[in-house]
């Protein structure tokens, strides 16, 4: 049977009872980090007179310091990337602990940088990727309109290029949604077969799920109104839900195929052992 | 004197009864969350008339309601925390029009768009 999305709900407000400070907290450490990574990133590149023209090419006189100085530019834009693409992982694994019952501590913060961060990171990529890559047909429609100076035909692709990357992103991110709490649970898996198995998870239930995700527009619009200081208690109660909507199709899931979670590697399980 | 000794016996019972079993109602424990959004509605209500005060408290005051319902029901404070800060954020809506009145009227004062 289907849990209904306001039970989800106040499962994840159960959850979060009296437990909203370290989730908060949990939050600035994240901000903090990446707000950090990044002021270096712009610092060193201003420093470096780089931020006035950071991706074009300008008239400038191509040496091999230049090219290089250059690159480290990309680079480190990558590795800001990493960062977050790691420390997300870090902030589901504390999510799942709260949900599930278990004592969530600090350092599971850092649970991609200890469990095979490469599988994470390149998840992080792949779901960025995808999300470029519906965008593709856009561009091109859009460069080809600024080159005919917006003739109508080109305007009508145009809007339609628009929807097809608004909802191409929509269904790819509802499709993929669950492949992150996987990876987390058995991080030895490959990150094809937890974007598959994401897929074969959300098979029947993409549109509970875009109505759950939709339902917290409110919540959002209320944090906003506060000049952003009551999303410090609305994040962790959306993330907290998302979790429990996680758990319970996983739960579900394994009434329904009793066999499928028996297929546990015996890395996974070694690591569940030790924590 | 049989009557009465009866009766001060049945006092004494009923005297026994209420100190032993009789308890004071406990009253149900309220989140400090539903308090949050009580104080929250109240001061939207008092800063409703500079618009930034009475968005952020009532918004707050909203939000933190919604958040500590667990059960079925709002508790008392979460309930009265939900109307203060309903009214707050009327207030404030109020007083943008009456502001945004204020001007509109002001410039028809100084000849409007056509001075």
């Amino acid at each position: 049977m289907k849990t209904s999305s306001s039970e989800l709900k106040r499962r994840a407000k159960r959850t979060l009872k009296g437990k909203y400070g370290f989730c908060i907290g949990i939050q600035f450490i994240e901000c903090g980090i990446l707000l950090a990574i990044t002021l270096v990133y712009m610092l060193t590149s201003f420093s470096m007179g780089f931020l006035s023209e950071p991706f074009l090419g300008g008239g400038r006189s191509v040496s091999a310091g230049y090219v290089v100085l250059r690159a480290g530019v990309y680079i480190s834009f990558l590795i800001i990337l990493s960062v977050y693409g790691l420390l997300k992982p870090g902030v589901l694994k504390i999510y799942m602990n709260l949900c599930s019952g278990n004592t969530a501590k600090l350092s599971d913060l850092l649970f991609a940088f200890q469990n095979k961060p490469h599988r994470f990171i390149g998840l992080y990529f792949i779901n960025l990727f995808i999300g470029f890559a519906w965008g593709i047909p856009y561009f091109v429609v859009l460069i080809v309109a600024v080159v005919t100076d917006f003739i109508p035909i080109m305007v009508v692709l145009l809007v339609l290029m628009y929807l097809l990357l608004l909802i191409g992103n929509i269904i790819t991110m509802l499709y993929l949604s669950q492949s992150m709490f996987l990876l987390i649970e058995s991080p030895d898996q490959r990150v094809f077969g937890s974007l598959k198995g994401s897929a074969d998870m959300m098979k029947g239930y993409k549109g509970g799920y875009f109505y759950l995700l939709m339902s917290f527009i409110g919540m959002v619009v209320l944090g906003y109104c506060s000049m952003g200081i009551g999303l410090l208690w609305a994040i962790p109660y959306i993330q907290a839900t998302i979790t429990e909507y996680y758990l319970d199709l996983k739960e579900r899931r394994s009434l329904d195929f009793p066999g499928r979670d028996g297929e546990v590697s015996f890395e996974s399980m070694w690591n569940q052992e030790n924590q | 004197m049989d009557q009465d000794h009866q009766n001060d016996s049945w006092q004494e019972t009923q005297d026994w009864n209420r100190d032993t079993i009789y308890k004071q109602p406990e009253s149900p424990a309220q989140s400090s969350m539903a308090l949050a959004s009580l104080v929250m509605g109240i001061l939207g209500i008092i800063t409703s008339c500079c618009c930034y005060g009475g968005l952020i408290f009532g918004s707050l005051g909203i939000l933190f309601a919604l958040l500590s319902r667990t059960e079925d029901r709002f508790e008392g404070y979460a309930k009265a925390g939900l109307i203060t800060s309903s009214i707050a954020f009327v207030l404030v809506v109020l007083v943008i029009i009456v502001f945004l009145g204020t001007a509109a009227m002001s410039g028809l004062g100084f000849g409007g768009v056509f001075s």
